[in-house]
């Protein structure tokens, strides 16, 4: 179990009575932290594996991607304003990760992988409405959560702010790019969270829409590609949708292999393929303390550089899924590793 | 010229010491005021600023903790808020400040505490303010120091057009964009 | 004076020094190399140096350009030392705009097609593959659809979108017969288009200081120094085929250095690598290395920079500038047959244009109503173009009275044009009008001009040649009588094209660097 985090099973099954007190209110939202954060590494080593930027499923999920950073940024303000300290180094998990951090989903397996049917699966499995609006059912890969999903942890979340009515401060919050607005009402909590949910899974029940009407929310962009096939509305009936004839294209990906267990043989890695690994790890190592400083210290510019760090970790692991791997499978993925301690820089 | 004895005692042009010294939480406090009256005066905040707080502060962290410190400034300028807001109350006092405060020479050295409060601070919140958030309210996707995010996305980062057809090709033309 | 050895000493920290320095030490990480700059260091992504560009428009570098006073001109055509370059760590891809532009097949051939100048002696065909190397290193952005010039590889990203201020122009190329291109510029993935690249928070644009302070960083290049505040003086000789040292100064304490090495490379840029070669006497080199013939400093090629402003009586859509780059262009009229029509022009929208200064109006105290009037009030476009230029050996760059504040000698310029020049401007500036008129603007007529010259993309003045009696260096950039020494900088280009210089000197920088990785080996 990763520090500072209270189970969500855990959280969820507590009483009313205390649910609505402010160290619930924090453990809640701490545990959602490393929840939004944990998606980010599969997501990303999927995003990276596609070739062409523009690809319309790049386009997608980098949108995904986005909004992950948003939610963890929402989250992150709310934790913020009601005077509590995010927690977000030490929260990350190894990988191959066995369930989601915050005891979610305990035996779903997440992999560091490229884009695949099996990736696809795992994140619509992630991103798990209560009902899939194309079948009007439970969706088929349903793992039990503990409690019904992830959606229902936000409505709580929800409740306690509406309950406790707590002071909001914008003392220490960070807005990034597209994180939209402040947590300084009830109203900037309530539309944070029906933002998360609805990008998240979708108005549960209604249509695949998120906010934006050209936007799908997360599950059903996964369940396109996955698919092969564009959501569209079902000719001649209002909010009806469904897998249209319209292809959407598996984009050419890198021939990467997902992370073995315990990582890389580094005996039979080459010294020039160890260094791009050491280098992903220290900048995602700088990812993590950037955004650990961004939230401690209410710092702009710590934010600015977690992003530039996100990019510097872009370029190592597209070296990386360009490599042939020693065994001639394919080619390598990150591992990503949090370094505990910076190793000295050199420079002038 | 705008204020009473305070506003108006002379100084030179130069930046006032400020090195070494810290704002107080109440003087940062009447900044933030400041700051705010911008996005109120000319309406280009949706957000009372709150959504560029943290921008704001980062200025301001860089403002004074790296030379040459603005502290002897920001210090001055709150002093001169609280004479104007002594004088003329508090919405009359941003008002005055912000449009009716007579010193239209952007090149004219400030000479005088107000000045000072205009050049140093007002005038730079002024293009934080813009740049940040206020360029928006002029229907603007982009502007000099606005970090918008990545670029590979749907919705670009400036405005776009419709490409004009090359005359004797098929009209309509492509819209640009990633 | 105190001795060191390596095996590399690299004059200059710019694109050059730093592509070199690369490229050398990807074929062997333990290879010892020394760069110098004569200018201090300037810390990049400063968060207080950022704050003050975005709100006052000061670069934290401003003090690294020649000053006013300082160089003198002395031929009979104006020019001006502002903003040519940049005298600092990471020379002047620190302020560079990182237009990416490949020279096209012509450009290696001018004299064999005009009279004029000089053919390089290599061709577009064998640079080709060097160009897509560095587009790579450079992360040039451009579009692969365009065809302006043969490549053999794609562009590593997709260019940057035309904007809505863009598409008027392009309407009016599209009835003049002028092809709209998008412009490939040099930017990382992480580019954010905050509009203030000439001091990207994020080090979204090459520069050469990025890319030392990553060799530096990496720990297996235990034996890369850089030095800064270190102004080469001199390079010594110890017969007339081998140059042993180059002697600098450590500005900060006035010691005097040696550093001696097996092969040494001048990457100074136009101005400073002619200079250093003609200040570098001995009883071998009696007139300067690698000027017996009298060719060190001649031919000065810089581009001409075209301008037509138009102005507008209204401004309803709100426009102002958005990117910190251009992204319209066109080569229409950067072909052989212009070539030998007396220059072909490059031409782009100016990145500046229409622009209003909002918070200008705020700051004066206007009110929002006023300010709305003000913005849509009127704006102006500029369609603006370089053109080929062509060296005379009377053009020159020696060294001035004096020298500056970073212990380089003041630079002295002796060009003048030739007058059927003047004619040729006429004519491109009549085909730009003509754009301007086309879009409904009307012309300003005090900015339909060239601008006053300067050495921003300047050339030649060491140029290749096969022989040492038309250029100072060979094909592989070896100084014509020596063993060891190269140059590798704008300067050894015979001729300049109509487009910046910088992606061109990437290239030719990979090729030496493997020409001297091999020969290392």
């Amino acid at each position: 179990m990763l520090m500072n985090t209270t189970p969500i099973p855990e959280l969820m099954e507590s009483r009313i009575e205390d649910r609505h007190t402010m160290k619930w209110l924090r453990n809640a939202l701490q545990s959602a932290i490393t929840l939004e954060f944990s998606t980010l590494p599969p997501y990303l080593t999927a995003l990276w594996s596609i070739k062409n930027e523009t690809d319309p499923v790049a386009i997608s999920i980098r949108e995904v991607v986005q909004e992950e950073m948003q939610h963890m940024g929402f989250v992150c303000n709310m934790l913020t304003a009601i005077g509590g300290k995010p927690q977000i180094a030490g929260q990350v998990p190894e990988y191959p990760a066995k369930g989601l951090p915050g005891g979610v989903m305990p035996d779903l397996v997440v992999d560091i992988d490229g884009l695949s049917q099996d990736s696809l699966v795992t994140f619509m499995t992630i991103e798990q409405p209560e009902i899939d609006v194309m079948t009007g059912k439970r969706p088929d890969l349903w793992k039990p959560g503990g409690y019904s999903t992830i959606g229902e942890f936000y409505d709580a979340i929800a409740a306690a702010f509406k309950e406790l009515k707590p002071t909001l401060t914008p003392v220490g919050q960070v807005i990034g790019p597209r994180t939209g607005w402040s947590i300084t009402s009830l109203d900037s909590v309530q539309r944070a969270i029906n933002t998360i949910k609805e990008q998240g899974e979708g108005s549960s029940g209604k249509s695949p829409v998120d906010l934006d009407p050209s936007d799908w929310s997360h599950y059903y962009r996964f369940a396109e590609v996955q698919k092969g096939r564009e959501i569209v509305p079902v000719p001649g009936q209002k909010d009806k949708w469904m897998y249209g004839d319209q292809p959407l294209p598996f984009p050419d990906v890198w021939p990467v292999v997902k992370l073995p267990k315990g990582g890389y043989d580094r005996d039979r890695v080459l010294g020039a393929v160890s260094h791009l690994m050491d280098q992903f790890d220290k900048a995602y190592t700088a990812l993590i303390d950037e955004l650990q400083n961004t939230w401690t210290n209410g710092d702009q510019a710590a934010l600015w550089r977690a992003i530039e760090a996100m990019f510097a970790m872009q370029e190592h692991a597209l070296a990386l899924m360009k490599t042939p791997r020693y065994d001639g499978k394919g080619t390598y993925v990150p591992r990503w590793r949090y370094l505990a301690a910076e190793p000295q820089r050199r420079s002038s | 010229m705008i204020g009473g004895d305070y506003c108006n005692t002379e100084l030179t042009a130069d930046l006032l010491p400020g090195d070494i010294q810290k704002l107080t939480a109440d003087e940062m406090a009447v900044l933030w005021r400041l700051f705010q009256e911008i996005g109120r005066t000319w309406s280009c905040s949706r957000s009372d600023c709150n959504n560029i707080r943290s921008d704001w502060l980062e200025f301001i962290h860089a403002k004074t903790n790296f030379p040459p410190s603005y502290v002897g400034e920001y210090s001055n300028a709150v002093s001169c808020v609280s004479e104007l807001i002594t004088l003329y109350g508090e919405q009359e006092a941003f008002r005055k400040l912000l449009l009716d405060h007579g010193m239209r020479d952007p090149k004219a050295p400030p000479l005088t505490r107000i000045a000072h409060a205009k050049v140093y601070v007002v005038n730079e919140f002024i293009r934080v303010q813009v740049a940040k958030e206020g360029f928006k309210s002029w229907s603007g996707s982009n502007y000099k120091g606005y970090v918008g995010g990545s670029r590979f996305n749907r919705k670009p980062r400036v405005r776009i057009g419709e490409v004009p057809a090359v005359p004797g090709k098929v009209p309509g033309g492509e819209v640009e964009g990633v | 004076m105190k001795h060191r050895e390596f095996e590399y000493v690299l004059v200059g920290s710019g694109v050059a020094a730093s592509t070199v320095a690369k490229t050398i030490l990807e074929s062997d990480r333990l290879a010892s190399v020394l760069v110098l700059d004569a200018g201090p260091k300037v810390p990049a992504k400063d968060r207080r140096s950022w704050w003050d560009y975005v709100v006052l428009d000061r670069r934290p570098y401003d003090y690294c350009y020649d000053k006013k006073g300082e160089n003198q001109s002395v031929g009979k055509t104006e020019w001006s030392f502002d903003d040519g370059r940049v005298m600092m760590y990471g020379g002047s891809t620190v302020h560079w705009g990182g237009w990416c532009l490949r020279f096209k097949p012509e450009d290696f051939e001018v004299f064999s097609r005009t009279g004029e100048a000089a053919d390089w002696p290599i061709s577009y065909k064998t640079l080709e593959p060097y160009y897509c190397r560095a587009e790579e290193y450079l992360s040039v952005c451009g579009d692969d659809a365009e065809a302006w010039t043969e490549r053999s590889k794609p562009y590593p990203l997709p260019p940057f979108p035309w904007t809505a201020a863009d598409c008027e122009m392009i309407g009016a190329f599209n009835k003049l017969g002028i092809k709209p291109g998008k412009l490939p510029i040099a930017r990382y993935r992480k580019c954010m288009t905050t509009g203030t690249c000439k001091y990207c928070p994020f080090g979204a644009r090459f520069s050469g200081q990025i890319a030392l302070e990553d060799l530096l960083e990496d720990g297996r290049h235990v034996n890369l120094e850089v030095l800064y505040d270190a102004p080469a003086v001199k390079i010594n000789a110890s017969s007339k085929k081998l140059i042993d040292s180059v002697e600098y100064l450590d500005s900060r304490t006035g010691e005097h250095y040696e550093a001696h090495a097996k092969t040494i490379v001048v990457c100074a840029g136009s101005y400073e690598t002619p200079k250093l070669l003609q200040l570098s006497t001995s009883d071998y080199w009696k007139n300067g290395i690698g000027n017996d013939h009298d060719i060190v400093g001649r031919y000065i090629s810089s581009h001409p920079f075209l301008i037509v402003r138009g102005r507008l009586d209204h401004n309803k859509e709100e426009w102002f500038q958005e990117y910190d780059f251009p992204t319209l262009m066109s080569r229409t009229y950067d072909t052989p047959e212009l070539q030998m029509d007396g220059g072909k022009i490059f031409l782009f929208k100016d990145r500046t244009q229409p622009n209003v200064d909002i918070a200008a109006q705020m700051i004066q105290g206007i009110p929002r109503e006023e300010v709305d009037k003000a913005v849509r009030a009127t704006r102006t476009q500029e369609l603006q173009a370089f053109m080929d230029d062509r060296g005379h050996f009377e053009n020159r760059v020696t060294v001035g009275r004096g020298k500056n504040r970073f212990g380089l000698p003041q630079t002295q310029v002796d060009f003048s044009r030739q007058p059927e020049f003047y004619d040729t401007i006429q004519k491109r500036l009549a085909l730009m009008e003509q754009v301007i008129v086309e879009m409904g603007y009307k012309v300003d007529p005090s900015n339909r001009k060239i601008r006053t010259q300067s050495a921003h993309h300047m050339t030649s003045t060491c140029r290749m040649g096969k022989r040492p009696e038309d250029g100072v260096v060979d094909e592989n950039l070896r100084v014509h009588g020596t063993d060891n020494l190269y140059v590798c900088s704008n300067a050894v280009f015979p001729t300049g094209s109509a487009v910046n210089p910088t992606l061109t000197l990437t290239a030719m920088s990979m090729r030496l660097g493997d020409h001297l990785a091999a020969a290392g080996a």
